[in-house]
Parts: C-alpha cells; sequence; structure tokens
C-alpha cells in the first residue's frame, strides 16, 4: 500500500464515519462563532451583555477560535443548507432533526481536513517510506484520533497542526516557528506551554533565545490584547479547562501549602532543556513530548487533550518501532486512554455519541452508571488512567533515550 | 495493505454492529413525535397543547422550559387527558427547570396511545416569575417518545425510520456514497 493509499483508505473512513457519530461541542463552537458574520468583534463581551444569546455556554477558547470558527461558519452554512443555523441553536432535541447527517458531515469537515494537513506535515519529521506509512497508519487509525477527530470533530486538531507546524519551521531555523506557536497559543492555550523550550532551541545565544520567545508570545498578545479589558474574557478563558486542572494534583505539605506537581514537572523539563541543549529537531520534538504528555495525563483529561501529544508520540515511536515493548506500551496507552474515556458519565462519550442514528440513545445510561451496580467506576476509570500514564511515561523516556 | 484494509472494515463493521446492537437491544424508549418551536414564550396561565402519537405506550415526554435567572421555585403539574379523563400526572417544580433546560416527564407507558388524541396541560399555583416554553404558532416545541420492546417490531421501525431519513436526505446520501465511491476507487 502506497502513502498515497493511506491517505485515501483514512480519508474513506473518516467521511464514512462523520455523519452518524455526534458530540455538541463543534456545534457549540459553530453556534457561538456565527456572531462574527453579524459583526460581532468581542464574543466575551457580547455573551456577557446578551446571557440569552448565550444559552450553549460562554465562549471559552481564545479569541483566534473565534475568528477562525467566525470565517469557516459561511462556507459551511452555504454547503449545510436550510435549517442549520436554527440547528446550531438547539439542545439535545438536535440528534432527532431530518438534516442532521449533512449538518454533521459539513461541520466536521474543516477539523477532518485540518488532520490530514498535519498527517502530510509529519511526514517532514520522518525518513523512509516504510516509516512513514507506520506513522500515517498510526496517525490515521489510532483510537485517540478515530474518536475525537472522525467522531466528536474536535477543534483541536488545529491547534496541534500549528504545533507541528511550528516544528517544521524550527527544522528550518525560521525565526517564525514561535510565532506559529504563538498563533497555536491564540486558539488553544496550551501551545504557550512548549514555547519556552522551542525559544531555547531557537536562539544560540539568551539574547536570541529571549527573543524569540518575546515573538511568539507577543503574537498571542496581539490576539488577546484587544480583550484584555473585559471581564468576561478571563472568567470564559482562563477559569476553565487546562489552567485549573493544572494545579489540581498536589503534595499536601501542612499549613494550607501545597507542592503543585505538574508545574513542578514542567520546571524540571525546561531546567533539563536548558542544561542539556536541545541540539536537534528529533530532541525539541521529545520535549514537545514530554510537556504535553506530561500535562495531559497528570490531570482529569478532556478525550481530545491527548491529540496535543499525539503527531509528537508518533514521530519519536517511529524510531523505536523495532522494540516489540514499544508496541506493547503504545497499544497499553491507546486502551487506557479508551477505557479512562469511555468511563466518563457523560453521555455523549459512551453510547450518546451514536445518537443520531437513534435518539432513544440519550436515554440508556452511561456506561459508567452501568457499572456503578457492580463496582465503583471511578476506580475503574482510574486504573485505565494509570496504564496510560504508565505506558506513556515509558514510551517517553524511551524516546529521549533512543536520542542519546 | 491487507493488514490495514482489515483494520478499517473492522472498525466500520464494528461501528455498524455497535449502532445495530444498541439500538436493537439496549433502547427502550423510542421517538414518537417531535415538534421544534420558534421562540420562548411566558406560561402565565395553564398551558394547553395536543398532539397524536403514532405509537402506542407513549411514555416520555421531553419539552424545552426556560427558567430565566433560576427565580421560579414554584410548584407545577403536567397532566396528560384522553377523551378528557386526566390519565397521567406528573408533578415538578421549578427547581426542576433550567435556563434553559428540556425537562423530561417520564410516566407509566401510556398503551393504546395510537391515533388518540392526547391533551397536555401544565399548570402552577403560581404564575408571578412565569417560567417560559418554547413554542410557534402552532404548538409548543416538544419529543414524544414511547416504550417498545418487541425485536421484531423494532427492527421493521428502525428499517422504515431510516428508509424514510434516506428519502428525506437524498441529495445528501447520494452525493455523500458518490464521495465514498470516488475514495474507495482510488483506494483499488
Amino acid at each position: 500500500m502506497t502513502k498515497k493509499q493511506i491517505f485515501v483508505l483514512a480519508a474513506f473512513t473518516y467521511l464514512f464515519l462523520a455523519p452518524f457519530t455526534y458530540h455538541p461541542d463543534i456545534k457549540t463552537i459553530f453556534y457561538q462563532s456565527q456572531f462574527l458574520s453579524q459583526g460581532i468583534f468581542n464574543i466575551y463581551s457580547f455573551f456577557a451583555a446578551n446571557p440569552g444569546k448565550a444559552f450553549l455556554g460562554p465562549f471559552v477558547y481564545p479569541p483566534l477560535a473565534f475568528f477562525t470558527f467566525g470565517l469557516l461558519f459561511i462556507p459551511v452554512k452555504m454547503i449545510a443548507g436550510s435549517g442549520f443555523v436554527d440547528w446550531l441553536g438547539m439542545g439535545n432535541d438536535a440528534v432527532g432533526v431530518t438534516h442532521i447527517f449533512q449538518y454533521l458531515f459539513v461541520l466536521k469537515l474543516p477539523v477532518i481536513i485540518a488532520h490530514f494537513i498535519t498527517a502530510f506535515v509529519m511526514m517532514k519529521f520522518i525518513d523512509g517510506e516504510k516509516k512513514q506509512k507506520i506513522a500515517l497508519s498510526l496517525w490515521f487509525f489510532n483510537p485517540i484520533s478515530l474518536y475525537t477527530v472522525g467522531f466528536m470533530g474536535q477543534i483541536d486538531s488545529f491547534a496541534v497542526l500549528l504545533t507541528v507546524l511550528a516544528l517544521l519551521l524550527a527544522k528550518k531555523k525560521s525565526i517564525y516557528a514561535t510565532v506559529l506557536l504563538g498563533l497555536g497559543a491564540a486558539f488553544k492555550t496550551y501551545p504557550l506551554l512548549v514555547l519556552p523550550f522551542l525559544a531555547i532551541y531557537s536562539g544560540k545565544t539568551w539574547s536570541k533565545k529571549l527573543l524569540s520567545f518575546a515573538l511568539g508570545f507577543g503574537t498571542y498578545l496581539l490576539f488577546i490584547l484587544p480583550f484584555i479589558t473585559t471581564p468576561a474574557f478571563y472568567s470564559s478563558t482562563f477559569v476553565s479547562g487546562l489552567s485549573q486542572r493544572l494545579f489540581e494534583l498536589k503534595l499536601y505539605l501542612g499549613f494550607g501549602e501545597n507542592i503543585l506537581i505538574v508545574p513542578a514537572l514542567l520546571i524540571i523539563l525546561f531546567l533539563f532543556a536548558v542544561s542539556k541543549r536541545i541540539e536537534n529537531i528529533n530532541q525539541l520534538s521529545n520535549f514537545f513530548l514530554a510537556v504535553f504528555f506530561v500535562t495531559v495525563t497528570s490531570v482529569h483529561f478532556h478525550p481530545q487533550w491527548a491529540l496535543w501529544f499525539l503527531p509528537f508520540l508518533i514521530i519519536s515511536f517511529i524510531y523505536n518501532a523495532k522494540d516489540s515493548s514499544v508496541w506493547i506500551a503504545l497499544t497499553l496507552l491507546f486502551l487506557g486512554w479508551l477505557g479512562n474515556i469511555l468511563l466518563f458519565d457523560d453521555k455523549f462519550l459512551s453510547w450518546g455519541i451514536l445518537s443520531p442514528i437513534d435518539p432513544g440513545i440519550l436515554f440508556l445510561p452511561t456506561l459508567s452508571e452501568l457499572l456503578h451496580r457492580f463496582f465503583d467506576p471511578l476506580l475503574l476509570q482510574s486504573i485505565f488512567h494509570t496504564i496510560m500514564l504508565a505506558s506513556g511515561v515509558y514510551l517517553v523516556s524511551k524516546s529521549f533515550k533512543e536520542n542519546e | 495493505m491487507k493488514r490495514l484494509l482489515i483494520f478499517v472494515a473492522s472498525v466500520i463493521c464494528l461501528f455498524i454492529i455497535t449502532s445495530l446492537f444498541v439500538t436493537v437491544f439496549l433502547v427502550r424508549n423510542r421517538l414518537d413525535t417531535q415538534y421544534f418551536g420558534e421562540r420562548f414564550v411566558k406560561v402565565d396561565k395553564p398551558f394547553k397543547f395536543r398532539f397524536t402519537p403514532i405509537h402506542d405506550n407513549i411514555n416520555i415526554l421531553i419539552i424545552p422550559l426556560k427558567n430565566p435567572g433560576l427565580i421560579n421555585k414554584s410548584e407545577f403539574s403536567l397532566r396528560i387527558y384522553s377523551d378528557g379523563n386526566n390519565i397521567r400526572e406528573i408533578n415538578f417544580s421549578g427547581y426542576n427547570v433550567g435556563d434553559p433546560s428540556d425537562v423530561k416527564f417520564q410516566f407509566e407507558p401510556i398503551t393504546n396511545s395510537k391515533d388518540k388524541n392526547l391533551d397536555v396541560e401544565i399548570i402552577s399555583n403560581d404564575y408571578q416569575n412565569p417560567i417560559l416554553i418554547n413554542t410557534d404558532i402552532n404548538g409548543p416545541s416538544f419529543r414524544a417518545y414511547y416504550r417498545s420492546i418487541n425485536k421484531k417490531e423494532i427492527i421493521g421501525e428502525w428499517v422504515n425510520a431510516w428508509g424514510k431519513r434516506y428519502i428525506n436526505n437524498i441529495p445528501f446520501f447520494v452525493s455523500w456514497l458518490f464521495l465514498l465511491t470516488i475514495t474507495g476507487w482510488l483506494i483499488i
């Protein structure tokens, strides 16, 4: 099978699955971003002033996500056809609408395209036809990609594309690599976590490293600056998701003081990067992998967050693929991730994802509720999370060892 | 190539089998009737509407209601009448209504509900700070579900429902199948 055939087979699979699976997130972001075409620039203050329009919740992403999906809304609306805008504003009754299949198909297309472009960019880091084919197969046909992109249509694939593009520009020694990370952060804040590592790699002297960092952070600031005086911007984007969860894992020292584990691990990684110097692009990729992996697996993560480290995991994995232990670890990682997310007490993460096929599915108890009759589903979920963490740590350590 | 094709075929088969299994063996409550409203209006007096189910054993009504600012904490009743007789009554409170939310009313299945006019009434003991209901000129937004455990009937209805969905979405499904055929042809 050629690389082209793998791409086409992946296209077939994703296009086949897209119309029949539903998660409300992608509908919500398109509903919220449609206000751009009505001339709304500051969605945060608009929702704060018009709570009646924010019935699907506040806009929780940084501004570039609003602008991107606000612009995408125009062609998507044209292709989706009549009734689409009303459908975006619906609650759970959205699954019973006659044209849901075409709506879901069109909504997911931009996300799927971004996922495919990421695959194309990833190939620039992998030498050899055989390795590239394994990487492509892993990228498209792993449970994380299939579930979060094909089934859910999560917008993280845009930010993931920008982080991989940043790595590509870093490989080419372009100063704009950090700009792309800044753009990624303006879309979804997490790429900021690897900005210091990219800055260390990009600049030879400390002043150049700082300049490089400033360029990336400045790009991010440029997008958030117009919203900096909007209180709703802080409450919606900073006081939600990752920024809060980063501080959840801690060691209690007494007297109300804690050691924050995730920030501590990130600081250690940063110091390693400073001391060892990041000498080649594979080492930088490994640091991207380590930072994102530690961040995601040390918190109660959203399913799509696993996409953040996936490209870098595959890039590093390919060079260790001869070792059977890494295949076992990778399988365990995917199994741990899948078990973890299927046990979320969220109906749209288990059976509910199939609700366009039969809206009655939404009345079924979640897997977590079903298992609750026999044993503690949280314990089982924790076991899956632990499997994912342990196998991932093994893979990350292998990737660093290989690079030595 | 073979292994990847087998994997993809397995994923697609697993998806279809899981969907069928869940629909036929796990789902008990199936959609009977749904109606979509356009705007929220105040329920400042008893609110009534009528619908005619197309199945027996209607057992769930889902009605989008809105309690602005979650202020209303009054007691409410949802009553279902058939031929003027009160056949089901569910009490609920303003606490159960979000801003907005799909409020689910589940009750004992109404046998012989097929083609029978059911009158639904929502009343309260207090109409200050009224809740709102999503509606248009013809009636409110709601979904009615019926209980069904007869596997043969379920499969027949499922096939029938998909036939209707296919007919109602012919331009999309034709384009989608065309796209899949092209990609399938490119693989070969």
